[in-house]
């Protein structure tokens, strides 16, 4: 259920657990928090690898992030979401707030 | 006498010797009888064959008279079938025709009707999308708030954990001040009368001091109750926060699929439309078709007509053999009668026997 930051160059990625609800919230804020605040930080990833269940809470907390990270100047990149999770992100239009790879 | 007897023999003689010559000539005529009928028979037609011809000639007209009936009977049993059948051919084709037609406005209205329908389903679809969307947004919307809600409960924790802190400095004041006044009335009881005022500040002092505990502790016991409510709040907060968005999935699949059925649909119409129209097609033809056919009924009846002209021919074929018999048959008993006649005419009529009656003279 942990969260994990994995730091490359201009980007870093939030690794979620399996299941990524409000349980994870204040791990979630505090990981993008770090983040945003770092100055060699431009993008903010979420890696979805791991995670085959998410809820409105999880998307609630990315739309925080998102507004956040704006607020930072820097942006937000969804990444390697596949099946229900990809599903759940599509059917709240989600492409067209985040980038996704 | 004797002259009598003479007389007498003579004239039987004489009558003897007519009636000899009457033999002879009847012999004689007879004889021209054969001969002639010998020649009628040898020259002109044989009587038999006349008689066959004329028996042939009523078997043939018997026989010609019942095809003709039978023929005419035949051209009216076709006519009337085939007026008949034509009639009725030419109902079924006018049935047909407005059976189709009213297929055709059936199917028209259905069609029209299915694409209003489609347009409905269209409609309705979007709604039911948008609806979805609408509800999604807000469910979205309502976590995002929700856990905004949830750091601020969080920020108030922090806030209230530092009045818990200021508290605990205010509790520290009045222990000391307790100290304090605890020292300051030992100090008056050892000043004895002249600290008799000093140890009454003293007292009042600690009363403060008590006070002051007592209040903190309602504070304390107050930001407790605060802090449990914040605690209960924020369980309300994740539940609010936390909704399954699987309801989503499951409404947009159905209305995929109901989409999907209302195109299979569609389709398994439009194809049985399409198979209606060909059956029509393919019925008129054959419903012409067989009015054509009938009219194979003018030929029949030239043909009748035909065959008809021929047993009248035969008839007629008939009736001359039939003249020609008779005319043979009359002239030979004309022949014969005037044979006969010839014959009678040379002998007398009366006469029994050549004893009686008068000498005929020839």
């Amino acid at each position: 259920m942990s969260l994990n930051v994995v730091s490359r160059n201009a980007s870093s990625s939030i690794e979620l657990p399996k299941t990524f609800n409000y349980s994870n919230h204040k791990d979630f804020k505090s990981a993008y928090s770090g983040l945003l605040e770092d100055g060699g930080v431009r993008e903010v990833e979420v890696d979805f690898r791991a995670t085959s269940y998410i809820d409105s809470a999880a998307l609630g907390m990315l739309l925080m992030l998102r507004s956040c990270a704006e607020a930072a100047g820097k942006t937000v990149a969804l990444i390697n979401a596949s099946g229900t999770v990809r599903d759940i992100l599509e059917i709240a239009h989600f492409e067209t707030l985040f980038a996704f790879r | 006498m004797i002259i009598l007897i003479v007389v007498a023999i003579l004239s039987a003689t004489a009558g003897l010797a007519a009636g000899w010559q009457l033999a002879i000539r009847r012999a004689s005529k007879a004889a021209t009888v054969v001969a002639d009928t010998q020649a009628i028979a040898d020259t002109v037609v044989p009587p038999r064959l006349a008689g066959a011809l004329v028996a042939a000639a009523r078997v043939s007209r018997r026989v010609e008279a019942d095809a003709s009936t039978d023929m005419g009977r035949l051209a009216g049993i076709l006519d009337d079938t085939i007026v008949r059948l034509t009639k009725h051919f030419q109902a079924l084709d006018q049935n047909h025709k407005v059976q189709s037609a009213i297929l055709q406005r059936l199917l028209r209205r259905e069609l029209d009707d299915d694409a209003a329908q489609q347009v409905r389903f269209e409609d309705f679809v979007n709604t039911t999308s948008e609806t979805l969307d609408i509800f999604v947004r807000a469910t979205v919307e309502t976590s995002e708030l929700s856990i905004q809600l949830a750091t601020l409960s969080e920020e108030v924790v922090t806030k209230v954990n530092r009045i818990l802190g200021s508290l605990s400095e205010i509790e520290e004041i009045a222990k000391r001040t307790n100290m304090l006044a605890l020292n300051a009335a030992i100090e008056a009881a050892r000043a004895g009368e002249a600290g008799r005022g000093f140890a009454v500040v003293a007292t009042e002092v600690q009363q403060l001091s008590f006070a002051s505990r007592g209040f903190s502790a309602g504070i304390r016991g107050a930001i407790g109750e605060v802090v449990d409510t914040i605690h209960k709040s924020d369980e309300a907060i994740a539940r609010l926060a936390s909704r399954d968005m699987n309801f989503a999935l499951t409404s947009q699949r159905r209305v995929q699929d109901f989409m999907s059925d209302v195109a299979r649909l569609n389709e398994s119409f439009e194809s049985s439309t399409r198979e209606l129209d060909g059956l029509a097609d393919t019925s008129s033809r054959h419903v012409a078709g067989a009015i054509t056919a009938l009219q194979f009924n003018d030929i029949a009846t030239q043909l009748i007509g035909t065959t008809c002209k021929r047993l009248n021919s035969l008839q007629q074929l008939s009736e001359a053999l039939d003249g020609a018999g008779r005319t043979e048959i009359d002239a030979l008993a004309a022949r014969l009668r005037d044979i006969d006649d010839s014959i009678h005419t040379h002998t007398p009529v009366s006469q029994q026997s050549v004893d009686s009656g008068s000498i005929e003279m020839f």
